[in-house]
């Protein structure tokens, strides 16, 4: 159960650090101005426990380590595939595995905020 | 028989898989799949983690982390070839018709660049990005 929400975390997450500006999360910027710690990127090896604190914020998509560091290949080819879908006109999700209905169904509401966010801009 | 002023529809026919005449062994042939969007995914799930490790690395400092970040890069390449090749003909290994598994473990490594290298123009990677 806690891995599932960790897994719709990283999701929505991924999602929402597609619409960011990705040219201040760029690794060799950040490790050569030593922002890597101040980050808490998950890729520095033996990375000790540090109090948590949130790193970045987007349209409620909140998190405690760099998030480019935490994005997965699972959290990034479910997005692709999700876009495939809307492109396909949304083709019948009953033919779809349920890890990919649920976490379309998870995209779908992150959609609706983002285009609500922008509406409201 | 086509009347005047009929539109017929012709079949499109497509092939998900493109054959290539090696030109650094002459003889052999070799496939390899095109991109589609279901493919994509499988790509990105496959590659995601690692190309980011490999920025990652690529960014640091120490030799440690060089020396990773090419081993790293290695097995994109074989991840790569894994997905993108089909199949080979003309080609022995050993005494045995090559496989994509048999060329990534002991065959000739300019025809495997060769493919790699097809494999990636298939993907729509730049040439920078293919070099890396």
């Amino acid at each position: 159960m806690r891995a599932e929400r960790g897994r719709t975390k990283k999701l929505i997450l991924a999602f929402h650090f597609q619409f960011a500006d990705q040219a201040g999360w760029k690794c060799e910027e950040c490790r050569r101005s030593g922002l890597e710690e101040k980050r808490r990127c998950a890729l520095r090896p033996g990375a000790e426990p540090e109090p948590s604190r949130v790193v970045w914020v987007r349209n409620g998509a909140v998190a405690e380590r760099c998030p480019k560091s935490l994005i997965t290949g699972e959290s990034l080819a479910l997005i692709e595939a999700y876009c495939a879908w809307k492109l396909n006109g949304g083709g019948d999700y009953r033919d779809m595995p349920v890890r990919e209905v649920e976490a379309f169904w998870v995209l779908e509401q992150e959609l609706r905020k983002e285009m609500e966010r922008r509406g409201d801009e | 028989m086509a009347q005047e002023g009929e539109v017929v529809l012709k079949e499109m026919r497509y092939e998900s898989v493109r054959t290539v005449e090696s030109a650094v062994m002459p003889g052999v042939r070799f496939r390899i799949r095109k991109m589609s969007l279901e493919r994509r995914v499988e790509l990105t799930r496959r590659l995601g983690e690692l190309l980011k490790r490999i920025e990652y690395l690529e960014a640091g400092r120490e030799p440690g982390e060089r020396i990773a970040a090419a081993e790293a890069a290695s097995e994109v390449e074989r991840i790569h070839l894994e997905w993108g090749l089909e199949g080979i003909e003309g080609l022995e290994i050993d005494g045995k018709p090559a496989t994509a598994e048999t060329l990534i473990a002991a065959g000739p490594e300019a025809l495997s660049r060769e493919i790699l290298q097809a494999i990636r123009a298939e993907c729509g990677l730049s040439e920078a990005e293919r070099k890396n």
